[in-house]
């Protein structure tokens, strides 16, 4: 049974129970947190044998920014803020072509129904959530950022966040380990500066990737949990549960990886830069 | 804009939603003294009406009443009011096209506003309108569109004359976008309008092709150097979207030098790190193509690809992890060697979901090899324990399977054994099946794994196949079990609780193979399983057993002779899939082709493929038209995967008992005389039952015959002759493929030595030709070869003999499909055709 909760020519967003491919049943990506099971599918209708990746990332892309704006991704959202969604599925896609999915640039064209924004409205009376120039990022190299950027502060932050999966056998032998990592920056410059950071080892790197750079999620702390009792009378388990186990080591970054220095070009004032190194669990199992 | 037309359902008596026409009317009213007013506050209420009405639309009621009342409030310079508006209008233009005509005006006005995005968003609405009568409205403002000084506007209207092209291909046309949009393509700043443009284009001049030459030439155009060249050398101003655009362009260019490919493979090197997968997988299509004739640099590419390959296998959605194995698969079938480092990438984590643990052991499985064999089977082992039971059993067959592929299985049988020994249901029961096809092909197990599953006791395995897979075993090694004739006996007895029929028929086969090694313990069984069989309301059980009984009737010895012959072990279970259609896969790299296994032709609508993509096939054939039909039925592979399941022997009888079960008709028993059987059997003299009917000579015959047992008393036809320098010009030989129909289409398994020999297609050409039959067409490269054969009768030169033969040098495997004038003798000509196939290498 599924039901239709907002649309657009080439998207369709509904609920449903049916489990399936290309589509998916959370926003989070395996990086941003635990999967909540919301059961709402994002369908992409194709008329031939498709891109499949590029369907795969629209899909991850349109449900990350309907949750950005929406504070979550599910029916009873999606229905009091239609709206909204209509906007930017009209603005993320036409006919079929993927026009813009910079979360910065369409925060910049409509602009998402927070307290600030509706505070705003009650005191200044206007009340659309549609700016009615178009951002200038359109017209920029350069599609994530404005030209015109002007921070009060002259401040960049750079966390190196890593993550560890592994599988440690019941014997207590690593069956499997990686790490993987990510550089969260986190910029207040003005203007437009140019950036170089510089490892000390970079060669212990082994496939790289430039991630965007976007809005940093809310740190969502995690915490050491799970606690495993057995019941009264109960010597052994019938079967052989894997247990994950979660950490966070503050400072470190596991793989070794250290930044050398960040180079800021292009600025009049040098800025304070801020360097953190930070390990967590991936996909961490303990078998038993 | 438009939601899926739900407005014929029912609207749900849930309170929320308005239950009749009084909300409606209630909204119109509202609306209607709005229109007018233009007190303050108004677009506020404004709004929360038109909320209210999209809201309805959105879950499916009609509120098409409201078209005019809509258009009347549109006079607004609220953009959220007028996005609203566009949103409703869009949707409901299409069925009220007269009314549509109303929203015209206001949106017109709105392309020549001042703001830029008011005059993007109602061009934008305008062209989805889809109404064919307001065609003459849209082109002004689309050509005033284009020429914008604003990139936004000119983005929308690139994709506005698509739109349009899809309502009115001639005004389109007419109108001259097509060229406009190539000069923007070639000259506009803005990366956005230039690859809108090359989209449009794209889809208007492969819609066109078909119908003019020009058009034709315009698409070849987009792919032509100067283009790609100018368009590849900006890639890196677009978005990631338009990069994956162009990269589909760029795979599709064909280099005219060697020093190009490097140039192209140089400027993209760096997509391989962009952040979002798309357009790396898109990039990785593009090295592979473009490097698909040069063998060495192809080998670099897959070395270059790996790395980032696998981590967007580990670090990207499931959704996304699932595609790229899929590709890996994919990858990993071409170049075995590719990831047998890698393998513990593709260990699965306990919470991934289960579709993709399925591909990473099918990954697991492939790149499974001498150095890596003991790490990936104790891993899987580890699976055959997992709650997830459908991941358990796949784990199991992927030991089962690397079992298959190596050679060295001492350790894996052992393990294997060890599954046996967990006792849970479905874990035996998928060793079972796995340990029956190793029997197959590594019979020198059989005194280990017998001694184990003589263990088993067969109240404990249910599901059919593992049954039929114990029942197999029982039957073919009960020399070695002490006991299986008395399981097989208390198996029979419980015949009536037996549901499976594929069971029902293993007991018979397993009964009559015990009967003949181990006959005093057995006539009882057997006796009774005849019985039981020949009572049995299923066809095939009823025909199996009958056929057992006449054989038996007829001479023990044959009889023995064809159950029990002397197997060969399997070399190779056969590949589900041929390699041309792996080829043709790979060709539709990154595409859900990949992940469903199959060419796009198999899935996709005539209407929606692309214009010459059936032509693809057989171009490399040496001569240009091809008389072939295009679509492989897919049939054939299912009905190979079914024939992996039994047994050679079993093989041969059920094509017996299909091909025969019409030769007669099966007359009337009773079992008193069945009775008689298994007292008659003991001694080796010819059966007489009284109560039978007649025996028939000629009924037998007909089986030896099948049988190949070389018995036949039929009058042998005369020999065919075959004209020694037959001619036949390609036209009529493509005439005539079209006009008969197959006559006979056989498959078979070439000698070793002839593949050997089969080097080029020419080799073959002149031996045939010295076997009287002449090609005509050849082609293919390693290992898949394609013919084309001919041959004329001697005695009657207007008879021909025409023949498509494909042939795997790598399975060894060989289809013909012959088509003849006379039918009748098609037969005869394929016993010569294939003596002479099969002399092919002889020195």
């Amino acid at each position: 049974m599924s039901t239709v909760i907002g649309a657009s020519a080439d998207l369709v967003l509904f609920t449903t129970n049916l489990p399936g491919f290309l589509s998916f049943s959370s926003p989070h990506r395996r990086r941003a947190g635990p999967r909540v099971n919301t059961m709402l599918q994002c369908i992409f209708v194709i008329s031939d044998s498709g891109n499949i990746l590029e369907l795969d990332e629209f899909l991850c892309r349109v449900a990350d920014i309907i949750s950005d704006y929406l504070g979550g991704l599910n029916e009873d959202l999606i229905k009091d803020n239609f709206v909204i969604v209509y906007e930017l599925l009209d603005e993320m896609m036409d006919n079929g072509f993927p026009l813009t999915t910079e979360p910065n640039i369409l925060r910049e064209m409509i602009s998402p129904p927070n307290i600030v924004s509706k505070m705003l409205s009650v005191v200044t009376g206007k009340s659309s959530n549609v700016t009615s120039t178009l951002p200038d990022a359109t017209q920029s190299c350069v599609p994530w950022r404005k030209t015109d950027v002007k921070h009060a502060t002259n401040e960049v932050y750079v966390d190196l966040v890593e993550e560890m999966d592994s599988i440690v056998n019941s014997d207590g032998n690593l069956v499997k380990c990686e790490i993987y990592g990510e550089i969260l920056v986190n910029s207040n410059l003005s203007g437009f500066p140019d950036l170089t950071l510089s490892f000390m080892n970079p060669a212990i790197l082994n496939d790289t990737c430039f991630w965007s750079i976007g809005r940093i999620p809310k740190d969502k702390a995690p915490s050491l949990t799970g606690n495993l009792t057995l019941e009264a009378g109960m010597d052994s388990l019938h079967i052989c549960p894997v247990f994950q186990a979660k950490f966070k080591i503050m400072g470190v970054a596991l793989s070794g990886l250290k930044i050398d220095k960040l180079d800021a070009m292009n600025m009049p004032n040098p800025p304070y830069k801020g360097f953190r190194a930070l390990t967590r669990s991936g996909e961490y199992e303990v078998r038993s | 804009m438009a939601p899926p037309n739900l407005s014929q359902r029912a609207p749900s008596p849930s309170p929320s939603q308005p239950s009749g026409k009084s909300e409606i009317s209630d909204l119109k009213m509202q609306l209607r003294q709005l229109a007018g007013s233009r007190a303050l506050g108004t677009d506020d209420s404004k709004r929360d009406l038109f909320k209210k009405v999209i809201s309805y639309m959105t879950i499916g009621i009609d509120v098409s009443s409201l078209f005019s009342e809509m258009v009347m409030c549109s006079a607004t310079s609220d953009i959220v009011l007028k996005k609203m508006c566009y949103l409703y209008v869009g949707n409901y233009a299409k069925g009220n096209p007269d009314l549509a005509l109303l929203t015209i005006n206001f949106l017109q006005k709105d392309c020549r506003d001042e703001d830029p995005m008011i005059r993007g968003l109602a061009l934008r609405s305008l062209c989805s309108l889809r109404v064919a009568n307001l065609v003459e409205y849209l082109v002004g403002p689309l050509g005033l569109g284009l020429k914008d000084g604003n990139a936004y506007v000119r983005t929308v209207a690139a994709m506005g004359v698509l739109k349009l092209y899809h309502i009115s291909a001639s005004a389109c046309i007419d109108a001259e976008f097509p060229s406009m949009l190539k000069r923007l393509m070639l000259n506009d700043p803005d990366p956005q309008v230039v690859a809108n443009c090359l989209s449009s284009l794209q889809d208007i001049w492969s819609l066109e092709a078909s119908t003019s030459e020009e058009a034709a030439r315009e698409r070849e155009a987009l792919l032509s150097k100067p283009i790609v060249y100018h368009i590849l050398n900006r890639i890196k101003d677009f978005n990631e979207w338009a990069q994956c655009l162009i990269l589909d362009l760029a795979s599709n260019y064909i280099p005219s030098e060697s020093d190009e490919i490097f140039d192209i493979m140089n400027l993209l090197e760096d997509r391989l790190q962009h952040a979002n997968g798309a357009v790396v997988l898109a990039t990785i299509k593009v090295f592979l193509h473009l490097t698909l004739s040069m063998t060495d640099v192809h080998q670099q590419v897959y070395e270059r690809i790996k790395a980032p390959l696998l981590t967007l296998v580990s670090a990207g959605s499931p959704e996304q992890s699932y595609a790229v194995l899929s590709h890996l698969h994919l990858l990993v079938m071409r170049a075995p060697m590719l990831f047998s480092s890698d393998y513990k990438h593709f260990y699965c984590q306990y919470s991934e979901p289960s579709y993709v643990k399925k591909l990473k052991l099918e990954m697991l499985t492939a790149i499974a090899n001498e150095s890596n064999t003991y790490e990936i089977v104790t891993e899987l082992c580890e699976y055959a324990a997992n709650v997830d039971v459908s991941i358990a059993r796949e784990s199991i067959r992927a030991v089962g399977k690397i079992a298959l592929q190596q050679y060295d299985v001492n350790a894996i049988v052992d393990r294997l054994l060890q599954f046996l020994e967990m006792e849970k249901d479905y874990v035996t029961a998928e060793t079972l099946v796995l340990v029956k096809d190793l029997l197959r092909k590594y019979p020198q197990w059989s005194h280990d794994c017998i001694a184990v599953v003589g263990n088993i006791s067969s109240k404990n395995v249910q599901e059919p196949k593992a049954k039929s897979a114990l029942i197999w075993m029982l039957g073919e090694y009960s020399q070695d079990m002490a006991d299986a004739p008395y399981i097989l006996e208390n198996l029979i007895e419980n015949w009536d609780d037996e549901h499976s029929s594929e069971v029902r028929l293993h007991l018979l086969t397993a009964v009559m193979k015990c009967f003949f090694k181990r006959p005093p313990e057995t006539h009882k069984a057997l006796g009774a399983a005849l019985a039981a069989g020949l009572a049995d309301s299923h066809q095939d059980v009823h025909d199996r057993a009958l056929f057992y009984y006449r054989l038996l009737q007829y001479d023990t010895s044959t009889a023995d002779r064809v159950v029990n012959p002397p197997k060969q072990a399997v070399s190779v279970f056969a590949d589900t899939q041929s390699s041309e259609i792996k080829d043709r896969i790979f060709d539709e790299f990154n595409s859900l082709s990949v992940i469903y296994q199959k060419p796009s032709y198999m899935f996709i609508d005539k209407e929606h493929r692309g214009p010459g993509d059936l032509s693809e096939e057989l171009g490399n054939l040496s001569v240009g038209s091809e008389p072939v039909d295009n679509t492989l039925p897919t049939q054939r592979y299912e009905a190979n995967d079914n024939d992996l399941l039994l047994s050679t022997s079993e093989k041969e009888e059920s094509r017996v008992q299909a091909s025969d079960s019409s030769a007669y008709s099966a007359p009337e028993y009773d079992s008193s005389s069945l009775s008689l059987v298994s007292t008659g059997i003991q001694s080796e003299a010819p059966l007489s039952v009284p109560g039978l009917p007649a025996y028939n000579p000629q009924a037998s015959t007909d089986i030896d015959d099948l049988l190949g047992l070389g018995l036949s008393i039929t009058p042998a036809p005369p020999p065919l002759k075959l004209h020694p320098k037959a001619v036949l010009d390609p036209g009529t030989f493509q005439r005539k493929w079209g006009q008969l129909g197959i006559s006979l289409s056989q498959e078979f398994s070439m000698e070793p030595r002839g593949v050997a020999a089969l080097t080029t297609p020419q080799a073959l050409l002149r031996h045939m030709q010295g076997q009287s039959v002449q090609c005509i067409a050849s082609g293919g490269q390693p290992p898949n070869f394609k013919f084309f054969f001919f041959a004329q009768k001697a005695d009657e030169p207007s008879s021909f003999f025409l023949v498509e033969c494909l042939i795997n040098s790598s399975s060894a495997k060989v289809q013909v499909k012959i088509k003849a004038d006379d039918g009748g003798a098609s037969d005869a000509f394929w016993t010569l055709f294939k003596s002479a196939l099969s002399k092919f290498g002889l020195p």
